[in-house]
């Protein structure tokens, strides 16, 4: 039975919405499964949208390595019945993309087919979930992969600029290596075993959110929910527990004799998604840092002339712990000049504001979201984040009503309130000079950055 | 909307979902909505592609003729900076620049109200450079920011600069357009405004305007800023032929114990006879998606999934101008092999896949999908998305692009014969570069 719980003419949320645009509504299949569907009239594809909750990354008895070796190894090694080889190929002929992805707090599923192949589609998806091949020697080759991927990320030093933030912020805490991939013999100790376990606990038939995007009716986006999820089995106990993470500010030089370059980074806390704002976010971070008229870029190129570039951002340690971060490479003998303007810059930023209209800021933002609905893998993903944030189903379709309600008020009290003082970031530079930084505690490996 | 993962990105920097999406959009937006029109005069320096997006963006191309490696993009920091620097600009008036072996680009968008400034701003690059000397000696220091940025960690970089001065020996394209550490130090802003006056005239120039905006409007704002449209493009600007040099095969090693290893194999090989441009682009990623499946025909069966030689790998193709294609394969080794031993097996699949050529099933099967290569030419918007990345993609090459009749017509055009003949030469040895990077008990 298909059991219309809420059902809102979208044309009432979105503004300017033609007759014929999006709409959504929360659903539940014949095999008893909750999920939204938004129906985008004219949409070529079916995107399916899944979140599993997980709390892998904050147990201490189990390899980090495993999730993301698993969707790996999921991806590339086959299914009963689908081997490697064959089914890249059939998938690719049927016009389908199949992605998974791990977070701290969730495995991330996305399938995007035209309908017309949603049987054929939902039979090879369905089999890589419910029963992956696992074979020894694709599980070597993934696992040796991914391995040489993070030895080599590990040796580059704004990766280990951030990892003794890691450090500093989490210490001994398993989320640290969940997030950094570090602990020594990670790889080596990873077992086939290991990703199996990994597998049966979190693919299940109790995913925490669907979405389903397209242009399609509830009885075939029912249908194809309860084809991707058929045989999976049920969940165990998942206790997903807050972090303790220290923001306490620090100032950190990670001294590398043989590096050929010097960087520096700022660190700091930020309220997490779920509590809003982010387009006042989003828009003090274009300010600060974003393009040749940023805060960032006028004091560290332009006044200063230290750097080509300085990056800034946002970033999610777990759903809970959100930061935002500054970084870039600088000239060496002006490291202590470069910390202390950007310094400057920012606080005074953070009084002052951002200049010039509002209206400007929103520009690219009302254009990028006017039309996403059009796009299912980009509304489906807005749609499911938003979902596990906390915020009513359907949050996605009324995006541009949340831009236009940031204001010059809203942004200047979001500054104040959710960006913290530059005295309480905090700030790691890796420099060939251990002398560079007066004052800073200096260390010569991330981890030593926790006694810092 | 919330971001994050699990150690696959290991730093924050790639986790910056939103805001690079952003980012990215502001570059993106006048490429994603517009429209090419098939109005431009065939002599004429200046494109209009009519679009419907908020903003318009005009991109100002010159060539980048012969010069000492890093001169033209140090050209091109002081232009920008001589043209945009210190002055006031809306926020939503977004710039760039950026040189590359066959040409150098600024772009500056804004709003269709501000086109005439818009222009004006974007046409000051071509002024005569008189920024500070103090300032265009600290610029020297921020080229070298930008090479740490680029080259300096980054051994991919590092190696693609040597194999290019190898496969494109003789040709301008070989200088290294960053330059070295010392080729940075050498430069001068004499060098600087010499180089400048040279190239940086609008009738060599080429401008494409890309908005909601009518070629009348353009016309008449280059006008009401004293460069008509006939002051652009009147020297003719013309593609940069290459020249092969003689057939030869060179190992670049960059040994790094920290490395992932892995092998970079490129071939630039002849063709026996000049093709249409385009039509060879087509061809060549037709072969290039072939190349990179588990079909017979294909590398993904012998060096992937049949045999385990690579644990992955990836293959590009294309033109360098109507007679010469390169050849790019990446490949990461599977536990056991050297990085000899992988790169000698990419050589022995070649010329296995060359001398049977490509199975007629795999060609249909690879054409099919390569439906999807082609824009929905019934669906406006997304056939203007597509010519105008096209353009861009063109006039940056200092290639005439085709108008949308044009392009159409070459899905009908698309032969196995073509391809197998482009396979056919990429199984000639042609010059050839590869490299190993990785511990270097890896190698051999």
């Amino acid at each position: 039975m298909i059991r219309i719980v809420i059902a809102l003419a979208v044309s009432l949320l979105v503004a300017g919405c033609q007759e014929d645009g999006p709409s959504f509504s929360t659903q539940t299949t014949e095999g008893e499964m909750d999920y939204t569907l938004i129906q985008s009239p004219g949409s070529d594809y079916i995107s399916i949208q899944v979140a599993w909750p997980t709390d892998w990354a904050g147990r201490a008895d189990v390899n980090q390595a495993a999730p993301r070796t698993a969707i790996d190894l999921m991806l590339a090694g086959g299914a009963t019945g689908f081997p490697p080889g064959e089914v890249v190929e059939l998938f690719a002929d049927l016009d389908a993309e199949a992605y998974l992805d791990v977070t701290v707090d969730h495995v991330l599923g996305q399938l995007t087919f035209p309908p017309e192949h949603l049987y054929q589609v939902l039979e090879v998806a369905n089999a890589h979930l419910a029963s992956p091949t696992f074979d020894e020697s694709w599980f070597a080759r993934v696992r040796d992969g991914f391995e040489q991927n993070v030895v080599e990320s590990r040796a580059q030093d704004q990766f280990l600029a951030f990892e003794a933030v890691r450090w500093a912020v989490f210490g001994e805490q398993p989320i640290r290596n969940a997030l950094s991939m570090d602990e020594p013999g990670l790889f080596e100790n990873l077992k086939l075993e290991d990703v199996r376990q990994w597998h049966a606990e979190f693919i299940t038939n109790a995913p925490q959110t669907v979405v389903v995007v397209g242009d399609t009716d509830a009885e075939t986006a029912g249908t194809a929910v309860d084809l991707l999820f058929a045989s999976l089995p049920d969940p165990g106990d998942i206790a997903p527990a807050p972090f303790a993470a220290d923001f306490t500010p620090l100032r950190i030089l990670l001294h590398r004799p043989d590096a050929q370059a010097t960087t520096l980074g700022f660190v700091g806390q930020v309220p997490p998604t779920r509590m809003g704002q982010e387009f006042e976010d989003l828009m003090l971070l274009d300010a600060l840092g974003q393009g040749d008229q940023s805060v960032l870029f006028n004091a560290v190129r332009t006044e200063l002339r230290a750097s080509y570039g300085f990056s800034v951002g946002f970033a999610n340690y777990s759903r809970e712990d959100r930061i935002f971060y500054m970084t870039g490479e600088v000239e060496g003998s002006k490291l202590a000049d470069a910390e202390r303007v950007i310094r400057e810059a920012y606080d005074a930023f953070r009084a002052d504001g951002p200049s010039g209209s509002v209206a400007d800021r929103k520009v690219p933002y009302n254009e990028y979201f006017s039309d996403i609905w059009e796009y299912v893998v980009d509304q489906g993903q807005m749609e499911i984040q938003s979902v596990l944030d906390g915020y009513p189903v359907g949050r996605s379709l009324d995006i541009l009503g949340e831009v236009e309600s940031v204001s010059a008020d809203t942004l200047a009290e979001r500054l104040t309130t959710a960006f913290p003082p530059a005295s309480d970031l905090i700030m790691v530079a890796v420099s060939p000079d251990a002398d560079a930084l007066p004052g800073a505690c200096v260390i010569t490996a991330p981890q030593e950055a926790m006694d810092c | 909307m919330y971001f994050g993962r699990l150690g696959g990105g290991f730093s924050e920097l790639s986790s910056t979902f939103k805001a690079a999406v952003f980012v990215a959009a502001f570059a993106a937006v006048a490429v994603t909505y517009s429209t090419w029109q098939e109005q431009a005069k065939a002599s004429s320096g200046v494109i209009v592609a009519e679009t419907q997006a908020s903003d318009v963006t005009a991109y100002l191309v010159w060539p980048n003729p012969p010069a000492a490696p890093g001169l033209a993009h140090y050209v091109e920091h002081l232009a920008w900076a001589n043209a945009m620097g210190g002055q006031e600009r809306r926020l939503d008036n977004h710039s760039n620049a950026w040189t590359s072996g066959y040409a150098i680009g600024y772009w500056l968008s804004g709003r269709p109200d501000d086109l005439p400034d818009v222009l004006q701003q974007l046409l000051n690059t071509a002024q005569p450079l008189t920024v500070d000397p103090i300032f265009a000696g600290g610029e020297r220091d921020v080229l070298m920011r930008e090479y740490d940025f680029r080259l300096g960690n980054n051994i991919d970089m590092q190696a693609a600069e040597r194999m290019d001065a190898f496969l494109y020996e003789g040709n301008q394209i070989a200088t290294s357009v960053i330059g070295s550490r010392d080729d940075i130090t050498a430069l001068t802003y004499d060098d600087a405004r010499a180089f400048h006056a040279k190239t940086h005239t609008l009738d060599a120039a080429t401008l494409v305007v890309v908005g909601d905006v009518s070629r009348r409007q353009v016309s008449r704002a280059l006008r009401n800023i004293g460069h008509p449209e006939d002051d652009f493009g009147t020297a003719g600007v013309t593609p940069v032929p290459f020249s092969l040099a003689v057939p030869e095969t060179a190992y670049f090693r960059f040994p790094k114990e920290n490395a992932a290893p892995r092998v970079q194999f490129r071939r630039v090989v002849p063709l026996d006879a000049p093709m249409d441009f385009d039509l060879l682009e087509v061809h060549a990623i037709l072969l290039r998606n072939i190349l990179d499946a588990n079909v017979p025909g294909g590398l993904a069966g012998p060096l992937r999934f049949d045999a385990a030689f690579a644990r992955s790998f990836q293959v590009s193709i294309w033109p360098l101008d109507e007679q010469h294609v390169e050849l790019f394969v990446t490949a990461e080794p599977d536990r056991g092999v050297t990085l000899k031993a992988l790169s000698d097996e990419i050589e022995n699949v070649l010329q296995t896949i060359a001398a049977d050529g490509i199975p007629i099933g795999s060609y249909r099967r690879l054409k099919d999908r390569f439906e999807g290569f082609w824009p929905n030419w019934t669906d406006e918007g997304d056939t203007q998305s597509w010519m105008a990345d096209y353009t861009l993609e063109r006039v940056s090459s200092l290639r005439r692009p085709l108008p949308p009749t044009s392009v159409r017509g070459m899905q009908g055009q698309i032969s196995a014969e073509v391809v197998n003949m482009l396979m056919d030469a990429l199984g000639a040895q042609g010059r050839t570069a590869i490299t190993f990077i990785g511990p270097e008990r890896t190698f051999e």
